[in-house]
């Protein structure tokens, strides 16, 4: 799909993440006409590597309470709009008996106090203080001897699932949505904006121009290298960018998530997390390759240090995997990076010589809906366009009622488990997987056992949200992210990437090759020996499969010769 | 006791062959734990870029093992298709997987049976034929619809029950089979990764089909793998005939004592032999379990030196490739491809008595094959050291 050249749009939206999709839905949804353009893939960088939750911010209760307020406002809009991917997360903050443990419980039920004021904004339960026996008997796994804790209530989501719902509203309602297209040069002047831009097919690159009245810069951690294509000074969008690493488990081992201190007295959690349980978040300045970050073993370390102390069954589960984003931290110079504000900005970038361009900078998950709608009243004011925000109430696509587990389980002929994780993902729009099923039996087949996915989800994400690669794929399916890390399922997610998008049965092959070289990446600083060697096993299988090389491509290329 | 064997995996079981073809009676212990690489091997063995044939020497060599796991030495350059769609060069493979090297000129027919074992053979047809090699033998393959030849139950079945439907003698996809190749022009027919549960059985089914047929190069954990251990599980049948102690243990202790060593196993049982072969894999095998202690690496089973020759040779390509450790592997150091670097070893002895062979040893990828040779290789070794003492 490639933009019209020849008409002038609005808004032309940078970056495929939660603003950027957010601010493009917002904009369409007010009638204006919007084109977006996402270097990767939607949900590539933060958005579809946070900690997964709509959070009210209590930890920011005490530094930046309007952060706190808006997350929480905004977690009640989103709940409202896409009542499919929220799902609540009970909290269990427990406290060890020890010197100053009564005092420390004191002060914990004292702050959730404050925090109950905003829970009714995002329909969160108040906290409740316990007695040690009362948090054991909710969750038998913490180990030590408990003085008690408290409770409250957050709500997770799938980062990268909300991020294609707007961009799918987005498009629905008339926006062009270009994925994986790279803007190039940003042109910003009285007259208007005019981007250039290459649009990747396959393996084919056509570049383009376009012209738009407004253009956004909403790149995340990537806006300062977006706006030096503008050639913009050099701290006109300048961001602290803070690296943060999930590990995910191969099961949940808990219902409730459990929030505990670190070695530096960071506090760190483990949640519930759709099938899974994730260990999060690590938060380290990061001056890295963004389209690169992958957790090392010294950040999953310090994480499971923190965790496995605390619950110690969590050693029984597997890790199998992490997940790692950067954060477009605001800018600040001189604090650690837990004292960083997590408000949000936008820059007018008038006054540096580009008008007609933005930059959304900072911002977290929670309140990500808030910021488009600033976004887009700045920008519609500056078009003097006078449609209102709909955003709060107009529900995503799949928000709307859905059909329960047991009738698409029993229509599709899927397993309840296969039908109730495609419900989760798409809603309501699980009746298009349906329909492609109904029509094509053989689509029904399950080609990712772990999580499980069918094969017309697969060709469903690659229709119609913009997924064009394996990897595309997994994010917005989870394919490939269970126990096995793809083994067993990217080789054929591989073929069936290449029929869907014209490309030949060997770059499938090597689509599903890179898909499993960068997966192995994220896995192996949680695997085991055990789990390397088996590995190892499977990778050689999968070298012989696809003819590549180990770390390389083409066929067995700098093999072994014999040596007698 | 003369020879303690330890491994249950294409090395082991190559040495057993070798040992147990002596002519010479040996006393001997074979003992194994698990499932390693060999069992799940998909049944192809080597790779193009070791020139594509295997020294006449070491063709020599194998061939009587070859023989025992039902694989083919014979043809040079051997050609397999696997179910990733790529049409690949093996110096040997497992005897079910059928080659497409002798096939000048043919049409090859790609069963779609329909079952749940098996990719879109309308996709793999494209990709073989996008084969520059398949291009230049003039091969072309055509899709054959044989879903109709299962029944329902049939098509979800296990790979393993599948494959024993298959091999019955009046099981219609014989007949049907041979009909559609007829029809459609075929000369020969590439199945699922669902059949032959043994050394044979499949071409004794290729046989009734009275066509050159057989299964796609599997995925990890096919039958293939299941084949060989059936093999080995004959070969060990054998050696208990013969004599052998044969056991399933994991070797906890080794400790050299005069006239030799003393092995302690898992289940607490002790032995005493003259000479140890040691076959309990790479990283990837699982046989040797690195452990970090005081920053050296030191296998899983205690070994005591006594002062006596130099540490397992094995540990040191380990520590060259920085694979494994308690804590897991850094891709950083090692690289993907360190993952895979568990090498083999040719009958190499670490202390007097001490063998080692297949993957613990050196940097090389895992081979199979060469596992075997340096299994082959291993037993003579063992044979000389013995000399005229063996046990009669």
């Amino acid at each position: 799909m490639g933009s019209d050249e020849n008409a002038e749009y609005d808004v032309a939206v940078i970056g495929g993440g939660v603003n950027g999709t957010g601010v493009a839905r917002d904009c369409a949804l007010r009638g204006l006409k919007v084109v977006l353009f996402e270097r990767n893939d939607l949900a590539f960088g933060a958005s579809g590597n946070s900690s997964g939750m709509i959070h009210g911010g209590p930890r920011y209760l005490t530094m930046d309470p309007d952060v706190t307020y808006t997350s929480c406002l905004d977690s009640g809009h989103i709940q409202k709009i896409a009542p499919h991917l929220l799902f609540r997360v009970p909290f269990i903050l427990p406290v060890n008996k020890g010197r100053g443990s009564r005092n420390e419980l004191d002060l914990l039920d004292a702050f959730f106090d404050v925090y109950d004021k905003y829970q009714p904004l995002k329909g969160g339960k108040p906290h409740v203080r316990l007695r040690g026996d009362e948090v054991r008997s909710l969750e038998p796994g913490l180990a030590g001897d408990l003085e008690g804790g408290v409770t409250f209530d957050e709500y997770g989501v799938d980062g990268v699932r909300l991020c294609v719902a707007n961009a799918l509203d987005a498009a629905g309602h008339g926006a062009q949505v270009l994925v994986p297209a790279s803007v190039t040069s940003i042109q910003a002047n009285q007259k208007g904006c005019t981007l250039g831009y290459q649009l990747r097919q396959g393996s084919s690159v056509t570049g383009g121009r376009v012209s738009a009245k407004r253009v956004v810069n909403a790149t995340g951690a990537w806006a300062p290298l977006t706006a030096s294509f503008a050639q913009l000074p050099k701290d006109a969008a300048r961001v602290r960018p803070g690296k943060g690493i999930h590990i995910y488990l191969d099961r949940r081992i808990s219902n409730y998530a459990v929030m505990v201190k670190a070695i530096d007295g960071r506090r760190v959690f483990m949640e519930p997390w759709q099938n899974t349980t994730v260990i999060g978040t690590t938060d380290d300045d990061y001056y890295g390759d963004l389209d690169n970050v992958f957790a090392t073993r010294d950040e999953a370390q310090y994480l499971m240090q923190a965790l496995s102390g605390v619950f110690p069954t969590l050693k029984q589960a597997r890790p199998v995997g992490t997940w790692s984003g950067v954060r477009p931290t605001l800018f600040e110079w001189g604090k650690t990076e837990d004292e960083l504000s997590r408000e949000h900005t936008i820059v007018d970038h008038a006054p540096h010589g580009a008008p007609g361009l933005y930059s959304m900078l900072g911002g977290k998950l929670a309140s990500y809906r808030l910021f488009a709608e600033e976004m887009s009243d700045t920008l519609c004011q500056s078009l003097g366009h006078s449609a209102r925000c709909r955003t709060s109430s107009s529900v995503l696509p799949g928000g709307e009622p859905a059909l329960s587990v047991q009738e698409l389980a029993s229509r599709a002929g899927l397993e309840p488990l296969a039908a109730s994780r495609i419900l989760y993902r798409h809603g309501a729009r699980a009746e298009r997987i349906l329909e492609r099923i109904e029509r094509t039996p053989a689509d029904a087949e399950v080609v990712c056992i772990c999580e499980p996915v069918t094969l017309a989800e697969v060709r469903e994400v690659i229709e119609s949200e913009w997924a064009t690669d394996v990897d595309a794929v997994s994010r917005r399916t989870r394919l490939g992210l269970g126990p096995c890390g793809g083994m067993r399922c990217a080789q054929r997610c591989g073929q069936v990437v290449a029929q869907e998008t014209g490309r030949s049965p060997a770059e499938g092959r090597e689509l599903a090759a890179e898909f499993l070289r960068r997966g192995l990446k994220h896995r192996l600083p949680v695997l085991g020996p055990k789990q390397v060697r088996q590995e190892a096993i499977a990778l050689g299988h999968h070298r012989a499969q696809l003819g590549l090389a180990p770390g390389g491509n083409g066929d067995f290329e700098g093999g072994s010769k014999w040596t007698s | 006791m003369d020879v303690l064997v330890v491994g249950g995996g294409f090395a082991a079981t190559a040495v057993m062959q070798r040992l147990l073809s002596a002519e010479s009676t040996l006393r001997g212990a074979w003992i194994w734990a698990g499932a390693g690489a060999s069992e799940l091997s998909s049944g192809a063995f080597e790779a193009p870029t070791l020139d594509g044939s295997l020294p006449a020497a070491s063709r020599s060599q194998l061939a009587a093992f070859a023989k025992v796991v039902g694989w083919s030495l014979t043809p040079k350059n051997a050609r397999v298709a696997t179910l990733g769609g790529l049409l690949r060069e093996v110096s040997a493979r497992d005897t079910a997987v059928l080659d497409l090297a002798p096939l000048n000129a043919a049409k090859v027919g790609v069963v779609n049976l329909g079952s749940r074992w098996e990719c879109s053979a309308e996709w793999l047809v494209a990709s073989y034929n996008e084969s520059a090699w398949a291009k230049s033998q003039s091969l072309e393959f055509v899709v054959l619809q044989g879903e109709q030849w299962l029944s329902a139950e049939e098509r979800g079945l296990p790979a393993l029950l599948l494959a024993l439907r298959l091999q019955q003698p009046d099981h219609p996809v014989t007949a049907s089979l041979n009909a559609a190749c007829a029809e459609a022009g075929c000369s020969a027919a590439l199945l699922p990764p669902c059949v032959g549960d043994s050394p044979g059985a499949w071409q004794a089914f290729a046989e009734r089909v009275r066509l050159p047929v057989g299964q796609t190069l599997s995925e990890v954990g096919g039958l293939a793998g299941l084949r060989f251990e059936r093999a080995r599980d004959e070969l060990s049948a054998t050696a208990k005939g013969l004599g052998w102690d044969v056991y399933s243990v994991r070797l906890e202790r080794l400790t050299p004592q005069a006239g030799g060593f003393e092995a302690r196993f898992s289940d607490g049982r002790t032995l005493a032999c003259r000479a140890v072969v040691l076959c309990t894999g790479g990283i990837a095998g699982g046989g040797i379990v690195m452990n970090e202690e005081g920053g050296q690496l030191a296998p899983s089973f205690e070994y005591a030196s006594a002062g006596v020759g130099q540490p397992l040779l094995a540990w040191q390509s380990v520590q060259r490739f920085q694979v494994a450790s308690e804590s897991g592997f850094d891709v950083s150091v090692g690289g993907v491809r360190g993952l895979e670097a568990v090498g083999f070893g040719e009958g190499i002895a670490a202390q007097p008595g001490v063998f080692i062979a297949g993957d613990c040893i050196a940097d090389q990828p895992r081979l199979g094959l060469v596992a075997a040779l340096s299994g082959v290789r291993a037993a003579e070794r063992v044979l000389a050291f013995l000399g005229g003492g063996v046990t009669r």
